[in-house]
């Protein structure tokens, strides 16, 4: 299993005020795999996949990526262990204004050690994969809105992490876009990666091998 | 748009530094006003500390050169109140030739009346007195002249005269040996008084004869109105022969010492020591009166000299007390202005910090994601708050030093900025403050980026 999460529990606490984002969670996902986790929105599907992406401890439960307990680890050395495990995908892009499409796909790599050359070349291929290339020069503000989710599409991938998480990654995009997003998450999980799809919506999903249900933190298949 | 390879400008390394770098150039207005506002803070702070220095180092100068100029104004005025008083005292010295001596030592049985009626001194004494006299350490006398003095027929003429034999002044041993008031009359010569001269009608350089002695006149008085009018002077020796008193005299004539007090009994006191069995008698002359104008303007000059010292004083005084107050009032606006300005400094920068966090918040989210640790996460925020602190302290020492310049340039034209720098001891307040504004941005920022490694990322990512 490259994902294992079980009995997952997450409680936000805002003054006297506590919602269960999840409640009692438990997943699996394996090499290939592509699984949609579909619900409405504050049904804890993001609280998911930032467990998921161990950036979010929860309260209890076990989560394993790769054979790993990411939570046990220091903080900095889960960083680490992030960066070359897993790949996020945002439905904002979360892209650096201040790098150009070039920058922001190598931007992944500042959190590894290892060769700059291997890494520029990886990024050269990502923005080729992704039809980029012309692009590498421009701002995100220059960029639309497909091409600034295709460029955080390839930054998950520079890394080549086992694992993608993706956050309503077509939410922003018109129908020609999210194919293309959603062919890119369907691309990765046949080359052998898994994939966590998290959205509300129902065509989206439908791209994925195996939909799960998310309602007030408690998932359903 | 150039197609990427190896030769593509972006293919250098990223790093947590290049990010810095980046995010400056990309708001760059806001790093330029963090920028500026630390410059103007690191301005004030350098400026009036170095001006409040500068000033303290301009008014020792100005203050040393005052004092310089008054002492030497001073130094002047005294110069000039010593020359009036040589010249006066040179003048009365003149004046004293022609108006006689003012002391007169007498033996101490000569009978007064007939002196004064006769000018005819009735005892004598012996002329070692003379000689003992100038052998001590007499203070209250001046220039003494031993002389006989006799009323005398001049037979040759049938007229009565007062024969003065004189031998010129003996030196006081112990004084500076002095130009003498009264030069010797030699032997074999005569000098005469006005009244003689109009009888007799004697010119100068003419023979005569004197009780059977040649003698040339060789001087004759100018008028006097005194018995002088009526006198001859030869030389002691030759007098002493006339009248048969070898190695006798009548009387040394002196000048009285500028004394203070009951003058007269000072110095009757002093000549009984000397010499016991002589009497002191005091002619009131011009002399006399000439010597206590001479007194009394040597003390008004000396009283002007005292004012004009007190007067430089009391100007040095009150200018290094102006100073003093003026540089007090600099020093507590200063005192006042230093630390508002750190403070002030302080709230911007750290309004500045926190805005940037709002600003970045998805950034750091970002980065926690991609797998950057707190630390570069820290890195990226205090590289940008010592990179602000840098430029704006160095920059607003800059200003500062302009400042200075400009300052120089109408304080004090004669001072270099250079030299008013290491006077001032400039150097280190130049190191410190920029430090200190390094200092002052890494606080300010330092919660912020705190606020930021603690950030709970995958809430932000949320939008939570």
């Amino acid at each position: 299993m490259l994902l294992t999460l079980e009995g997952l529990n997450k409680t936000y606490s805002s003054g006297f005020t506590k919602v269960q984002a999840l409640s009692k969670v438990s997943l699996s996902l394996s090499e290939g795999e592509f699984v949609a986790v579909q619900g409405p929105s504050g049904s804890g599907k993001s609280t998911l996949l930032l467990v998921a992406g161990t950036m979010l401890e929860p309260d209890s439960g076990t989560v394993l990526v790769a054979g790993q307990a990411p939570y046990s680890i220091p903080a900095n050395a889960r960083a680490a262990f992030r960066a070359s495990h897993i790949g996020f995908v945002f439905q904002q892009f979360h892209l650096l204004p201040y790098l150009n499409v070039f920058e922001n796909v190598q931007a992944a790599s500042l959190g590894l050690k290892g060769s700059a050359k291997a890494a520029n070349s990886r990024v050269e291929l990502l923005l080729e994969q992704f039809g980029l290339t012309d692009r590498s020069r421009h701002y995100p503000c220059q960029l639309s809105i497909g091409e600034r989710q295709r460029c955080s599409i390839a930054r998950a991938l520079l890394n080549a992490p086992k694992i993608l998480l993706a956050d309503e990654p077509s939410g922003s995009l018109d129908d020609s876009n999210s194919q293309i997003v959603l062919q890119e998450l369907r691309q990765f999980s046949r080359n052998g990666g898994a994939v966590l799809l998290v959205t509300h919506d129902p065509i989206a999903a439908q791209a994925a091998d195996r939909i799960v249900h998310m309602q007030s933190g408690v998932l359903s298949c | 748009m150039q197609n990427p390879g190896t030769d593509h400008p972006a293919m250098s390394q990223l790093t947590v530094t290049g990010l810095v770098f980046r995010e400056i150039r990309f708001r760059k207005w806001s790093f330029l006003l963090a920028t500026s506002a630390v410059a103007a803070a690191a301005a004030m702070i350098f400026g009036a500390e170095a001006m409040l220095r500068v000033d303290r180092c301009v008014t020792e100068r100005f203050l040393q050169q005052r004092q310089s100029e008054t002492e030497i104004s001073i130094q002047a005025h005294e110069e000039k109140v010593n020359a009036a008083g040589a010249q006066l005292q040179d003048a009365v010295r003149k004046q004293m030739l022609t108006l006689g001596f003012n002391i007169l030592i007498l033996p101490k049985d000569v009978d007064l009346a007939k002196l004064h009626l006769d000018s005819t001194v009735t005892e004598t004494m012996p002329y070692s007195y003379a000689e003992k006299l100038a052998n001590s350490n007499i203070i209250t006398v001046n220039h003494l002249l031993p002389s006989i003095t006799k009323r005398v027929r001049w037979p040759e003429h049938e007229i009565d005269v007062v024969l003065n034999g004189t031998r010129g002044e003996i030196p006081i041993m112990h004084r500076a040996l002095k130009q003498p008031m009264l030069d010797a009359v030699a032997p074999g010569q005569m000098v005469i008084g006005a009244a003689i001269q109009q009888k007799l009608k004697f010119g100068l350089g003419q023979s005569v004869m004197f009780r059977d002695r040649a003698f040339s006149i060789s001087k004759i008085q100018p008028e006097r109105g005194s018995i002088d009018d009526m006198s001859v002077w030869v030389d002691l020796t030759t007098a002493q022969e006339m009248l048969g008193m070898q190695n006798l005299i009548h009387a040394i004539l002196a000048l009285e010492c500028e004394c203070s007090g009951d003058r007269i009994s000072e110095i009757r006191r002093e000549i009984a020591e000397i010499l016991p069995g002589t009497q002191v008698i005091e002619r009131y002359s011009q002399a006399l009166t000439r010597a206590e104008a001479r007194t009394e303007s040597k003390r008004a000059a000396e009283e002007s000299l005292a004012i004009a010292k007190a007067d430089g004083k009391a100007t040095l005084e009150r200018v290094v007390s102006e100073r003093v107050s003026l540089l007090q009032k600099q020093q507590d606006l200063n005192n006042i202005l230093e630390p508002t300005v750190i403070l002030l400094t302080c709230f911007i920068l750290a309004a500045f910090a926190f805005h940037n966090f709002r600003e970045r918040k998805l950034e750091i989210g970002l980065m926690r994601a991609i797998g950057l640790g707190s630390m570069s996460i820290l890195g990226a925020f205090l590289g940008k708050a010592i990179l602000v602190g840098v430029l704006g302290g160095v920059s607003g020492v800059l200003i500062g030093i302009g400042m200075i310049f400009v300052r120089m340039i109408n304080l004090s034209p004669s001072m270099s900025v250079t030299e008013a720098w290491s006077s001032a001891s400039l150097t280190w307040t130049a190191i410190w403050i920029p430090n200190l504004m390094i200092l002052l941005t890494v606080l300010a920022s330092w919660l912020a980026a705190y606020k930021a490694i603690r950030q709970d990322a995958a809430i932000v990512l949320q939008g939570v």
